[in-house]
């Protein structure tokens, strides 16, 4: 009993001693809960808004050009939705539990043609007034959102001309009761992450480490960052070279083929994982890496999405044409893409030490 | 010549005492409580299983399976039926549990469990492996004669278990322990206290402890301190003095490993099987001291007629090994013994290659994470494309294999098969796997030359797989 005294009285004041001298007096402990903090503060809620203030402006556009359908006013909205969209591109990280729904209503590709094209065809020309947000709410999320907004304004191959189409007023009380949805669907996803809603933010901060659910947040962007890295690699690089089909490459399945912007919007996912990752997540990699920082891994990531902005930025013209014509330079694209792929889904995860991949399983 | 045969005469004669002493009768009570709390722990295991839903993630929605080398043969139930094999285990557990129809149930329990483990190596832990094992021996082991239904149904004349049944037992504790110390004598356990130190880094928000653990000296405390722990535990069980600290040190080195990581049921497994090392006289004195407790809180204390029983039991000899049980038990060890050493067979860093790694007690001495890639060439068309392993396998899956050489070469062939349905008839397959192991940078694990679909499997060394630290 003495033995078993004295041993629990050791244990005991071990810990005192560690409580006591808590963060920053070993002047070793990372204070993650802040750095979860910085990525929602300086990225995630700034995007957000960012993506509010975009499908306002969307909106705004899409009222004017269905008021006065002109070539200007419809130069004004494709240049609106593109805002939009790249904007979305800066949120659709952030895809986090509970949120899959909504980012579904923002963006889900592909647009179901067929039946958007029946929606306006099936519309009662006497009652246009129901064709509202209230209606688009309950479609299925292919057929609204900024993928059917864009088939709407930017016609693509044999279809006629944008202007032409919208001489049908089921055609722009559709498109307005589209852009009116969005814009409600972007204020809603900010208001999640914000006290006025579920304040998501605070529980991203504070859901790290409680017990066995180990580093919550972290855990779920890393894995987010490692998603949407492999989908960008996978789906809107891989499938437009040929991955699925052969070899044999397909231009019209690069991401959003009408308009020819599918490089810019690949750079503005990868500038929202690198923002993310800038925002704090280095340092704790750093912190974690115990290397010299300049030959650690944190800036071996950094150079890493610098070689893939020079890659993109070296693909001549739209994406559709460069898998043919340019195939080289797209190549050197994916490439780089695998360096950095590798480093934030084996280096980076294995230096935070997370599960790459949610599969609720037991290991030993 | 008469030197020989005096050597000869005296290694028989130490045979027979050791024989003599392996039957010794000897307690019932530790086997009736290993019994027990195995056979309920792994009839909760099959149940947490099947709420989790993990059958259907595992067994039913993967579109292919990753098959052991030579049990490719095992085959593959369609659908639901997989439902079935749970519900025999968990129904056989509790039978076991119970000591009813024991000798069925444990070999039924055995069949299904081993299974189901067979089905994807995906799916291998340790203590899964564990559980086979230990219900192949409860099929050998007669321990529904005490405390059991079975006891009961058969009346009072009972043998009294002999010394070598709860040795059994203890042994096979003991080759985990021992072999899961000798894997941690590695330089990243010992040199760099590695993989603890990542996580132990990566739990550093835990209530009171958790401020330690991002201290460098307390992963290598825990590291040595596990390495040591593993390496004596056996021993420290077997000896009298030490057991009942020895078992605190296990419950407290298990229930901390509960804490700390998501291992499901190995830690109570651990826990529940430790108490065979307790004697019958240990749990004379529990027994002792537990009624003490209760007088203390003023419940009457009632007197059982058990002692009748016991004196009935004497009478009848001990239950000897058995010439044909026997032989298997000898087999099962040397087994055992050699599985876990097999490694030094083959070239390299078994955490590296893998080569030996399964059915050797590596536990946790390795956090690897990896990125695979395939490049397939269609040499009639000299088109080439990647193949993304996510459009093939679960998310499990694809964690798991992208470390795993054998598993790399599977899912290689998966795809030229695949691919060969499809019309593409001499697929070339080659890999880029990346992988990283403890916390260092990562590295190529298998040659990008190598054309996998034409690499045959085999138990050979695999020369594909390239050195840890650059090509071999």
């Amino acid at each position: 009993m003495t033995i078993l005294r004295r041993t629990g009285t050791a244990l005991a004041v071990l810990l005192l001693l560690a409580g006591a001298s808590g963060p920053g007096c070993m002047g070793l402990r990372f204070d993650r809960e802040a750095m979860l903090g910085a990525v929602a503060d300086t990225v995630i809620i700034p995007a957000h808004l960012e993506l509010v203030a975009a499908t306002e402006a969307l909106d705004a556009a899409a009222l004017r050009f269905t008021a006065s359908p002109n070539p200007e006013s419809l130069a004004a909205l494709r240049a609106h939705w593109l805002s939009a969209a790249l904007a979305w591109k800066g949120v659709e990280l952030y895809d986090f539990p509970g949120l899959l729904l909504i980012h579904n209503a923002i963006e889900r590709r592909p647009a179901r043609i067929p039946f958007i094209e029946e929606v306006i065809a099936g519309a009662d020309t006497e009652a246009l007034g129901e064709l509202d947000g209230a209606f688009v709410e309950s479609l299925g999320s292919t057929t609204k959102g900024l993928a059917a907004i864009e088939y709407l304004i930017f016609p693509a191959g044999e279809e006629p001309p944008a202007l032409d189409r919208f001489a049908d007023p089921a055609r722009r009380a559709f498109l307005t009761a589209l852009t009116a949805n969005l814009s409600t669907k972007a204020a809603e996803l900010h208001r999640h992450w914000t006290p006025e809603g579920t304040d998501y933010a605070r529980s991203f901060r504070e859901n790290d480490s409680e017990g066995a659910d180990i580093q919550g947040s972290v855990s779920l962007l890393a894995n987010e960052m490692i998603a949407l890295l492999e989908m960008v690699m996978r789906t809107r690089l891989g499938i437009p070279m040929g991955d699925a089909t052969e070899g044999e490459p397909r231009p019209a399945e690069v991401e959003s083929a009408r308009t020819g912007e599918s490089l810019a919007m690949m750079s503005s996912s990868l500038a929202s994982i690198r923002e993310t990752f800038e925002a704090g997540v280095d340092d704790y990699v750093d912190f974690l890496d115990r290397a010299p920082t300049e030959r650690g891994l944190a800036q071996a990531i950094r150079n890493q999405f610098g070689a893939v902005e020079g890659a993109i930025a070296a693909i001549p013209g739209p994406l559709g044409r460069a898998v043919t014509e340019s195939p080289a330079e797209v190549a050197l694209t994916f490439e780089a893409m695998r360096g950095l792929l590798v480093l934030v889904k084996t280096d980076m995860a294995a230096v935070l030490g997370i599960t790459v991949t949610f599969s609720d399983n037991d290991g030993d | 010549m008469h030197g020989r045969r005096r050597i000869a005469v005296g290694a028989r004669q130490r045979l027979a005492r050791l024989g003599r002493w392996l039957g010794e009768p000897a307690g019932a009570t530790p086997l009736v409580v290993f019994r027990i709390g195995f056979g309920l722990i792994i009839c909760l295991a099959a149940v947490r299983f099947l709420l989790k839903g993990w059958v259907r993630t595992q067994f039913i929605e993967p579109t292919f399976h990753f098959r052991y080398f030579l049990f490719e043969w095992i085959p593959l139930l369609p659908g639901e039926w997989i439902y079935l094999v749970f519900g025999i285990q968990i129904a056989c557990a509790a039978m076991i549990a119970v000591g009813w129809h024991y000798r069925a149930a444990a070999a039924a329990f055995f069949l299904a469990f081993s299974y189901v483990e067979l089905i994807d190596q995906a799916t291998y832990l340790n203590h899964y492996y564990f559980i086979s094992l230990v219900a192949f021996l409860l099929v050998l082991l007669p321990l529904h004669r005490w405390g059991s239904l079975d006891a009961v149904r058969h009346g009072s004349r009972r043998a009294l278990p002999a010394r070598w049944i709860a040795l059994v037992l203890k042994a096979q504790i003991a080759i985990v322990y021992f072999f899961a110390g000798v894997a941690k004598l590695n330089p990243d356990w010992l040199l760099r206290a590695e993989p603890l130190g990542i996580w132990l880094s990566a739990r550093t928000g835990l209530p009171l402890a958790g401020v330690l653990f991002d201290q460098p000296w307390f992963a290598y405390l825990m590291s040595w301190g596990g390495a040591a722990f593993d390496l004596s535990i056996p021993a420290l069980l077997l000896w009298r003095a030490s057991r009942p600290w020895a078992y605190l040190a296990v419950a407290g080195f298990h229930l901390t490993t509960a804490v700390l990581f998501p291992i499901g049921v190995f830690p109570w497994v651990m826990m529940a099987a430790a108490l065979v090392f307790f004697d019958e006289a240990d749990y004379r004195r529990i027994g002792r001291f537990l009624r003490g407790v209760r007088s203390r809180f003023g419940r009457a204390r009632r007197t059982r007629a058990g002692g009748g029983r016991r004196r009935r039991t004497a009478t009848v000899p001990a239950i000897p090994v058995g010439r044909a049980r026997g032989i298997v038990l000898v087999s099962f060890f040397a087994l055992q013994v050699l599985l876990p050493l097999r490694h030094w067979a083959y070239p390299g860093d078994v955490l590296w290659t893998e080569e030996g790694f399964r059915f050797s007690w590596r536990v946790m001495v390795a956090e690897k994470t990896g990125a695979a890639f395939f490049r397939v060439t269609d040499p009639r068309t000299d088109r080439s494309w990647e193949a993304f392993p996510a459009d093939y396998l679960t998310p499990q899956q694809e964690r798991q294999f992208a470390f795993q050489p054998d598993m790399i070469l599977g899912f290689a062939h998966h795809l030229r098969d695949t691919l060969r349905e499809a019309g593409v008839a001499d697929p070339e397959i080659r890999a880029r796997v990346y992988v990283s192991l403890n916390g260092e940078r990562s590295r190529l694990l298998v040659d990008p030359a190598v054309d996998l679909a034409k690499t045959p499997k085999s138990l050979a060394p695999k020369e594909w797989v390239l050195a840890r630290m650059g090509r071999p």
